[in-house]
């Protein structure tokens, strides 16, 4: 007989608490990585000045490193908003400093013109000769001359800071009670939205930056040599480390931060503006991502809409090492993970290293800022402070699904007739929606039902996809025992991954399970023992009993064109057979246990739920969802490939659920709808010309605007809106009866036990 | 202060919410098919035309001798024949200069060679960023019964699901083959020898060429034609003629001089005798930064992918150098070179004809060449069919009974023949050196020392 559910709690509690302070995990982890050094190097053949040589090669990355973390810890000690698009906005001030320097303008985001709607109209009456005012592509400030340095540097920090404000009050400050999920949402829709203006502006190509520090070599004794820039850079990053550690221990202005970040209700009673700090913080985040976005570009000499964005992840290690508080161990984190890592690069290349058949074990270099961050974990259970907030908002309603037999047959009887019927670029973006409505519905069952927040669900996918490959490729397994083993696998990659779950939740989640995603991309699908080496992962088509359904089996039934429609059907009968299991996982006691969960641990251990089971339930069954997902499109491509299944495919999914309803079912079929290349985007393009490449910025601002005005997606506003009208008939019913009050809909009762009130969570 | 405008490209009225998702920007869809773009006057074919990229004229000679086209204008009322034509824009990394070369092309074919027997050329285009972006151009082309052959830009994502729709269905031709799939993949066609030819030539350079060569450092791109190129093409190589002694360190697509910098001392740049970087053109500049931050300069060999625009720009706007490329650099590539024109070859016709007709400042120095001989080789083909009997299988039938000489690539084309990369039907490279803000033929079919990496 285990454990009561309150000894659960009690435990849990216990295992929550810190194992060692905040200095000593700094302290381990660069003795850690010291010691490591000074025992391989014991066992290496390598000199030691050639291994110290390497070692300081990673000086300049662990300034980018150090400089975005304290971007992010100070946002955090600020606003308690872990900002995800730290590295965006450093990389789109690196871009406004460019083009001032370059050209002496000042460029503006592709927004629509809403006076061509005006134009439009007025032309198609007839007057063709009618037009609008232009819309502005830029600003020239000097003339159309480029600037100089100095004045280029202040005009990109003035943007930098309308644009930490631009932050706070249009994002941040609305929702400064909204749970962390709707924070972490509206950072990455942030970063989704820098980055799709800079592609849309500069396209994705780097371009190149002029140097403010000349590229020389600095010689120390015993033949050391690093380059000058990646010095100044450091000492550069480390004053800075200085400064605002002084600025937060002595001025009034950090004390009364700190004194915010402790307990918001306090700092109000003392005096303080909880808003007004918050909203300074901002402005001085992306003020030093600015500044430091600026000189990065300048010593790396070019910039791209990625390097700086991805800089994100071993950012977060640094910065969860440092508690997401002290700059000072933030920023020798930094530096101890940049200098491990280029040791390891170095180490890399010597024989004695591990091998595959083309070369170095990959992913290694990759993998450690994830280690870090899940040593740096375990070390601290709950490594990100909570903070004293007013009041926190709840989570996205999560409706108890009804009236299944209607609302299952009627969209998939549509689905089919449009798969049979319509031309194959639609049949194409119903297969991709149907597609990523999987990878949507494992979200909703991790995110949606237990609040657990995950960026690796397409890495898990991904997982199942390789999987597959191999199991097609290399041992003949047949469909569909290769999809169902191979969902199986990815359902243990989950159950990995709900390791770290079981001690951290929240942001602290999604900061592991991005790092995780980053490690297992590198580690796992660019071995060429699991991508295929030379021939790729491939992937072949799926026979049952001399069926032939593959997308590019060519069929007589409907067009004859590709894709083939049974595909489609294929797809579809997994999407139905799926929603069907989680809607039943939602209605049955487990689902009240995963919602309990989700409204507070705590409160369910005390329960009875078993809070650490139904978590590894959650993560297992969204994992084997996901492999499902992974399979699908293998199948589809024919072929399975890193770039697939990367972090960034991660963000971009998490986006997309978030927007159509991560809490349910319908918002998951409403997620795949709209994913990029999907069935709203075909749409958009056939019916209003918008060219894809608008995805991501249409899919990054809807997010912004979901997290802010409608933080339960698209299927929430449809549902809110349906029960307002039946409320609305049901008032006109009651007035013309005038005998009976109208009964509140079954989803608004109040919950008299606590089953029920798992439903109503 | 002045704000700079764009027109807006009103495509149609749209009402309500939806007609603000009407943007302003988005003039042009993904897909889309066009004609003859440039509004250069073209000479008739047979004589000779002023080239507006100031390489003098040159005469059609070449061209229709080689295409078998007739001078003069394609005729307008004839059915036009279509080619799909597939390449990777918009995303990281981006090839946007094959399509202006085969869109150069194209025009070139339809004002100066008399199309195809008369009928007009027309390319329709699909770009790629992503895996559904190859999936969905190779069905676009799979279901359009005018398209009968593909060709390819630069791909290196979407080849695969690409392929997996096309190849055994329709030919396909691929520009320039970089990934594993280019060059795998049964049923595709490649007429250069590719990145396997160019990296193993540039292996035997060398190890043959070069003085007392023992130890090599190469950084790679850290994708899969990266790591191809390195470890099951280079590094053999070197083996098999005794350098044993090769390092080679991955960098991301996306990779800085700060990454560079590390790379460069984990390869151990600084004591080898030969520094390779099988990187792109962002790579190359970021390793020459890091040459100069380390204080280093090596002798350095390494693919066409490092010479163009952008190179050019950094050393002699940024750096305020008079050099085109990095000084003493070597090169490799098809066995002809930009830089050092010649008839034979096509690449002076190439040279004049795509300032012609491609964009002011078009990159004629990296992928677009390929595909501007690759077009005129289709049309060649499509000629010798007959504009009225064009199929797919009578296309392949002229690949496989193809053996050269192929425009702007040294050596003869032997399609299938080789049974590790079944596309790659060009077998010899060659390498230039700049130097003294002059380039050289060092071993190329410029100076009869092509390399032959099989023979060698």
């Amino acid at each position: 007989m285990g454990p009561s559910g309150n000894a659960r709690g009690r435990l849990a509690l216990r295992l929550r608490k810190p194992l060692i302070s905040l200095p000593g995990i700094g302290v381990m982890v660069v003795g850690a990585a010291v010691a490591l050094v000074v025992i391989l190097s014991a066992l290496s053949p390598t000199s030691a000045k050639e291994q110290l040589q390497n070692l300081l090669g990673g000086t300049g990355s662990g300034a980018l490193y150090a400089a975005i973390a304290l971007g992010i810890v100070l946002t955090f000690r600020g606003s308690g908003v872990v900002n995800f698009a730290n590295g965006a906005t450093a990389m789109y001030v690196g871009y406004v400093y460019n083009d001032l320097r370059r050209t002496g303008k000042l460029f503006l985001p592709p927004l629509p013109n809403p006076l061509a709607l005006i134009q439009g109209v007025v032309h198609k009456a007839g007057a063709h000769k009618f037009s609008v005012l232009d819309w502005p592509t830029s600003i020239d400030f000097n003339g159309g001359k480029p600037f100089t340095l100095w004045p280029a540097i202040v005009l990109a920090l003035v943007f930098a800071l309308l644009l930490g404000l631009l932050f706070h009050f249009l994002v941040f400050r609305p929702l400064r009670h909204a749970p962390p999920l709707a924070k972490v949402v509206a950072t990455v829709g942030i970063f989704l939205v820098l980055q799709a203006i800079v592609v849309l502006r500069f396209t994705s190509q780097a371009q190149p930056v002029r140097f403010i520090l000349k590229k020389r070599p600095v010689k120390f004794p015993g033949g050391i040599t690093i380059g000058r820039d990646q010095l100044i850079l450091a000492g550069l990053v480390v004053a800075i480390t200085v400064l605002l550690w002084a600025v937060f221990r002595f001025s009034r202005f950090g004390l009364a931060t700190r004194a915010a970040a402790e307990n918001e209700k306090g700092a109000v009673l003392l005096g303080f503006s909880p808003e007004f700090l918050a909203g300074t913080n901002w402005v001085l985040s992306t003020l030093l991502a600015g500044l430091l976005g600026i000189l990065l570009a300048s010593v790396n000499s070019s910039l791209d809409p990625i390097t700086f964005s991805l800089l994100i992840v071993p950012a977060l290690g640094a910065a969860l090492l440092g508690g997401f508080s002290s700059f000072s161990i933030t920023t020798a984190a930094a530096f101890a993970i940049a200098w491990s890592q280029a040791w390891l690069r170095f180490i890399e290349t010597k024989h004695w290293f591990p091998q595959t058949s083309q070369g170095p074990v990959p992913g290694v270099v990759e993998a450690l800022p994830f280690l870090v961050i899940v040593v740096a974990l375990f070390l601290r259970g709950r490594a990100l402070p909570e903070r004293g907030t007013i009041s926190s908002g709840r989570l996205p309603f999560a409706p108890r699904p009804n009236h299944m037999v209607v609302r299952t047959a009627f969209p998939a009887a549509v689905c089919v007739l449009a798969l049979f019927t319509l031309s194959s670029d639609w049949r194409l973006a119903i297969i991709n929606s149907l597609v990523g409505m999987v990878i949507c519905l494992s979200l909703v069952v991790l995110t949606g039902f237990v609040g657990q927040i995950s960026l690796a669900q397409m890495t898990i996918a991904g997982a199942a996809g390789f999987t597959l490959s191999k199991l097609v490729t290399s041992a003949n397994v047949p469909f569909p025992l290769g999809p169902l083993i191979a969902a199986i696998v990815a359902a243990g990659f989950g159950l990995l991954t709900a390791i770290p779950a079981l001690r951290v939740r929240g942001v602290n989640l999604a900061v592991v399970t991005l790092a995780a995603a980053v490690a297992i991309e590198n580690f796992v699908f660019r071995n060429p023992s699991w991508s295929g080496g030379l021939n790729g992962a491939n992937v072949g088509p799926p026979r049952l009993a001399g069926l032939k359904f593959g997308p590019n089996d060519v069929t007589k039934v409907g067009d004859g064109k590709l894709p083939n429609p049974f595909f489609g059907l294929f797809c579809l009968v997994v999407v139905v057979l799926l929603a069907l299991m989680i809607v039943n996982v939602r209605r049955s006691t487990t689902g009240r246990q995963l919602l309990a969960v989700r409204s507070n641990e705590r409160a369910a251990a005390a329960a009875g739920v078993n809070v650490a089971g139904a978590k590894l339930l959650a993560f297992g069954l969204a994992a084997f969802v996901a492999g499902i997902g992974g399979a699908l499109s293998g199948y589809r491509f024919g072929s399975v490939t890193p770039n697939t299944f990367g972090s960034i495919a991660s963000l971009t999914f998490l986006a997309f659920a978030y927007l159509g309803g991560i809490s349910s079912v319908t918002g998951a079929v409403l997620g795949g709808i709209i994913v990029a290349n999907g069935v709203s985007f075909t749409a958009l393009q056939h019916w209003f010309h918008v060219d894809p490449k608008f995805t991501l910025l249409l899919g990054g601002l809807g997010l912004i605007i979901t997290a802010i005005l409608n933080p339960e997606g698209i299927a929430g506003a449809v549902r809110e809106a349906g029960l307002r009208l039946e409320g609305l008939g049901r008032r006109r019913r009651s007035s013309e009866d005038k005998t009976t009050p109208p009964a509140a809909p079954a989803d608004l009762v109040e919950p008299r036990t606590l089953a029920e009130a798992g439903d109503s969570a | 202060m002045n704000m700079h405008w764009h027109r807006p490209t009103v495509r149609f009225v749209a009402f309500a919410a939806a007609g603000f998702l009407t943007l302003s920007a988005c003039s042009s869809s993904k897909s889309t098919k066009t004609t003859s773009g440039s509004s250069t006057t073209a000479a008739a074919g047979g004589t000779t035309a002023t080239t507006a990229g100031g390489s003098g004229t040159v005469s059609n000679d070449y061209a229709l001798k080689y295409t078998g086209g007739t001078a003069g204008a394609a005729d307008d009322s004839k059915t036009p024949i279509t080619i799909g034509f597939v390449n990777e824009e918009g995303g990281v990394p981006s090839f946007p200069e094959a399509t202006q070369g085969v869109q150069a092309a194209a025009d070139y074919v339809n004002k100066e060679l008399g199309g195809v027997q008369g009928h007009k050329l027309v390319l329709e285009k699909c770009l790629v960023q992503t895996e559904e972006d190859g999936q969905k151009c190779g069905t676009q082309l799979a279901n359009d019964p005018k398209v009968q052959v593909v060709l390819t830009g630069t791909l290196v994502v979407g080849n695969q699901s690409l392929y997996s729709v096309l190849a055994g269905k329709k030919p396909v031709i691929i520009g320039n083959p970089l990934p594993a799939p280019d060059f795998t993949v049964k049923g595709t066609t490649a007429f250069t020898p590719g990145s396997p030819g160019v990296v193993e030539g540039m292996a035997v350079f060398i190890a043959k060429k070069l003085q007392n060569v023992h130890k090599v450092a190469a950084i790679y791109s850290n994708n899969p034609a990266g790591t191809v190129a390195f470890t099951a093409l280079f590094k053999p190589i070197l083996a098999k003629f005794g350098i044993t002694d090769v390092t080679g360190v991955p960098v991301a697509d996306t990779a800085t001089s700060t990454d560079y910098q590390q790379a460069l001392q984990s390869s151990g740049a600084a004591k080898a005798d030969v520094v390779v970087p099988l990187v792109t053109v962002q790579g190359c500049i970021a390793a020459y930064d890091a040459f100069q931050a380390l204080g280093i300069k090596p002798t350095t060999v390494t693919s066409g992918l490092c010479f163009g625009t952008p190179m050019t720009q950094h050393l002699q706007k940024d750096l305020g150098l008079k050099d085109q490329v990095p000084d003493g650099w070597y090169f490799g590539g098809y066995g002809y070179s930009y830089f050092i024109p010649d008839a034979a070859s096509g690449m002076t016709t190439y040279l004049a004809k795509v300032h012609q007709y491609g964009p002011p400042n078009v990159e004629y120095t990296g992928f677009a060449g390929p595909d501007f001989a690759d077009l005129l080789t289709i049309v060649k083909f499509l000629n010798a069919i007959g504009a009225d009997k064009i199929t797919s299988d009578a296309i392949n039938a002229q690949i496989s009974a193809f053996h050269g000489p192929m425009m702007l690539v040294a050596g003869p084309m032997n399609c299938g023949a080789n049974p590790v990369f079944p596309s790659l039907c060009g077998t010899e490279m060659g390498v230039e050196q700049y130097k003294g803000q002059k380039w050289s033929a060092v071993a190329d079919a410029l100076n009869n020392s092509a390399i032959d990496p099989a023979k060698a």
